[in-house]
């Protein structure tokens, strides 16, 4: 009797054993890839959420479904979301959120906290602004891939590989916007001149968690050979050697790069040395003349670090006196390097009267294949 | 003499693991914030400090007890402090072990609930850890050693982990070193106790040690050091990698910092390491709790140690469900973590001068 008793209370263990009981199967669930924000076009007060997600339905005659929401906050239209939803929406696999124009420059920090706290929310989901609205973007229709968050994802990893823009994602942004010296950016995506055309070479400039301006295309570069985040990609300049009269374009790839940002207090006023070394070889050349020699080399050099420079310094001209917004983080160096000079309330004022010497550095190593 | 029989004994390389097991526990979580709160960016500097402090203090206590052979923690305490004060040591550590082991469990039921069953109730998980050290730890010291020889592989990814970060790092988060003043490096030695605190179990598990030999004072010295070593550089990573602006608005560092990073074949790290974390800290209860056990048994002079197991149980259960939610959990182990300035720091010094000043062992075992 004692050890039928005993067999049976080990079998009825065994029930305990089948485990995940209460698993979601993937096909009760939408997998969440791309979340938009956008202020509510009815009331300005309230947030305009959209969610995409795969639908993984056999006899669905769409790979994926869009559904929208408004709500006083991120988590209250999302909430609204689920009520419009046949599955459970989950975020565990969201790859990128995108905000509209109009949220950016209301104000960033309210979301990014309502992403982050959650348990679900990654800090590597990567952000991205653009032009209009987020739930446009999202609902846009590419032919030739069938997830457009997926394809954002791709687009902003291959723009940041060529140093145009950065790769942004919710935890580098919480980053610049909590640390004393620094403003944040983040990547700035604009239409194209064909509808399923998307420009993701531009920059939106933060000032604290709001848009104050946008960066185009060469300065996007140029800030982001400021900030020492370079990679990969291509420096253009004019080159016309003797036939002053032509407009020839040389164009040169970035292999690697270096910043180096120094600062010194004179006479009570602060210098920044902001040197940038780029190694670059010649990948094109619209000119007639031979590049394969010495002092034509040295030339395009001296060209490259001019052009480089002047438009450094318009750049810093902008940021410093038209939007007095330090989205380079100098002020990391300053608060580092003198710590009795840097006012983290003024910083940004300081900024905007510091004198910032920029000195480039171009070396060309290669010519091509061609003489 | 305390009465050894097969379950009750651990070999000296067991205890370097129980030492290093015991230690690396919930504290690692929130370590950098608590630092980082006091310290800035030279919060590495403080835990770094800390171990040392601690690792000497590990000297000290390996020195005294090892005066006292197998005596237990009661026997020695009682005839270096009078024996009053020896008993309501005894029994205040009882006390502490307690309160350590359930705001530990507390800790594990939140991680558990936060990242993994998140509709269950904390009753339940508690429940089920609850039982779970009950059994491991009724049928003595022995098993609980051998148990935590399995769990120290739980630690080995933490550490590897460190290095998921390192690119995203920059070093201008760390600098300028030194610049917060010796003073707030110092202050910020006091919140990383609670992060090594657990050490001063070796008073108690001292005299169980079979075949103790001269290397054991460096090995145990060494043991706490690699903690150090370990704790230092999580935490310079991390504040690295966040700057100490950031790390203030995180409740656990240790978990965002593998939050942020993507592998190639895992995407999410820290539901990893949240595994491998869960088994380390059973591991640093289930000493705990027995250290406790041990103590309220020499107290109260009763057969087995086992009889502990089963009447502490319900109370570490109820405790552990007791705060009402994270703030509290957070603040009481904040408490606790100073109570561990007294077992950790004032005991074991207090230990040392009474024993210079009472005598030496030969005097000591005449008296017996």
């Amino acid at each position: 009797m004692n050890r039928k008793c005993k067999l049976i209370i080990i079998l009825s263990f065994v029930l305990c054993l089948t485990a995940c009981w209460d698993a979601k199967e993937l096909d009760d669930l939408y997998l969440v890839y791309g979340i938009g924000i956008d202020i509510s076009e009815d009331n300005p007060e309230e947030f305009f959420v959209t969610i995409v997600a795969p639908t993984i339905h056999p006899e669905g005659e769409k790979t994926k479904i869009e559904i929208s929401s408004q709500g006083s906050s991120m988590r209250n239209a999302q909430d609204n979301i689920q009520s419009k939803a046949a599955r459970r929406i989950t975020f565990n696999n969201t790859k990128v959120f995108l905000v509209g124009e109009d949220a950016a420059r209301n104000g960033l920090e309210k979301h990014i906290d309502t992403m982050l706290r959650d348990p679900e929310g990654r800090g590597s989901i990567r952000l991205a602004i653009n032009e209009g609205r987020a739930v446009d973007l999202l609902n846009m229709k590419l032919p030739h891939i069938p997830y457009i968050s997926l394809y954002l994802v791709e687009s902003l990893e291959q723009s940041y590989e060529t140093t145009t823009i950065p790769n942004t994602s919710l935890r580098d942004f919480n980053h610049e916007l909590y640390t004393d010296g620094i403003e944040p950016i983040v990547p700035f995506i604009r239409y194209g001149n064909k509808p399923t055309e998307l420009l993701i070479n531009n920059i939106a400039l933060f000032q604290q968690d709001k848009m104050i301006g946008i960066l185009e295309k060469e300065e996007s570069k140029t800030l982001m050979k400021l900030r020492g985040k370079i990679y990969e990609g291509f420096f253009s300049i004019a080159y016309s050697h003797e036939e002053k009269n032509i407009e020839n374009i040389l164009s040169l790839r970035i292999i690697r790069g270096r910043n180096k940002i120094t600062t010194e207090i004179k006479d009570n006023k602060l210098h920044i040395y902001n040197n940038i070394s780029l190694t670059t070889n010649i990948s094109e050349y619209t000119g007639a003349h031979r590049v394969f020699d010495d002092n034509a080399i040295k030339e395009i050099e001296e060209i490259a670090n001019n052009t480089l420079k002047s438009s450094c310094e318009q750049l810093l001209l902008r940021l410093q006196k038209e939007l007095k917004n330090d989205n380079i983080g100098y002020g990391r160096y300053v608060r580092v390097n003198h710590p009795e000079y840097f006012d983290d309330k003024r910083w940004n004022e300081q900024f905007s009267n510091a004198k910032i010497h920029v000195n480039t550095n171009i070396k060309v190593k290669m010519v091509g294949v061609v003489q | 003499m305390i009465k050894k029989n097969q379950t009750d004994v651990i070999s000296v390389g067991q205890i370097y693991i129980m030492i290093i097991s015991m230690m690396v526990g919930t504290g690692v979580l929130n370590l950098s914030r608590t630092v980082a709160e006091v310290s800035k960016q030279d919060g590495w500097i403080s835990v770094l400090l800390a171990g040392v402090l601690i690792t000497t203090l590990m000297g000290i206590m390996i020195f005294v007890t090892s005066r006292f052979g197998e005596n237990s923690f009661l026997q020695y305490t009682s005839y270096l402090l009078s024996k009053p004060v020896g008993y309501l040591v005894a029994f205040l550590y009882g006390i502490y072990a307690t309160l350590l082991t359930s705001i530990v469990v507390r800790f594990l039921c939140e991680l558990i609930i936060t990242w993994f069953l998140p509709r269950t109730p904390i009753y339940v998980v508690s429940f089920i850890i609850v039982i779970t050290i009950v059994n491991i730890t009724k049928n003595g010291l022995t098993n609980v050693a051998r148990f935590n020889e399995i769990m120290v592989f739980a630690i080995l990814p933490l550490v590897f982990l460190i290095f998921l970060g390192i690119p995203e790092t920059s070093i201008l988060n760390l600098r300028p070193v030194g610049g917060v003043g010796f003073s707030k490096i110092a202050e910020g030695i006091v919140p990383s106790f609670y992060a090594f605190s657990g050490y001063e179990v070796v008073l108690i598990l001292y005299p169980f040690i079979d075949n103790k030999n001269k290397s054991l004072l460096k090995g145990s010295m060494l043991s706490v050091f690699s903690v150090t070593i370990l704790y230092t550089a999580t935490v310079a990573s991390q504040l690295a990698l966040f700057g100490f602006q950031e790390i203030n608005r995180m409740l656990y560092p240790s978990i965002h910092y593998l939050n942020i990073v993507e592998t190639v074949l895992l995407e999410r790290v820290e539901v990893l390491f949240s595994i491998f974390w869960l088994f380390s800290v059973i591991g640093t209860i289930t000493i705990q709790y027995l250290a406790g056990c041990i103590v309220m048994q020499s107290i109260f002079h009763t057969k087995g140690i086992h009889l502990y197991t089963y009447i502490l149980a319900p109370i570490i259960y109820i405790l552990s469900i007791y705060p009402e939610n994270s703030v509290k959990v957070v603040e009481y182990s904040d408490k606790i973590g100073k109570m561990n300035i007294f077992f950790g720091i004032v005991l074991p010094i207090l230990l040392l001068l009474m024993y210079l000043m009472r005598g030496k062992r030969s005097n000591y075992e005449q008296k017996m």
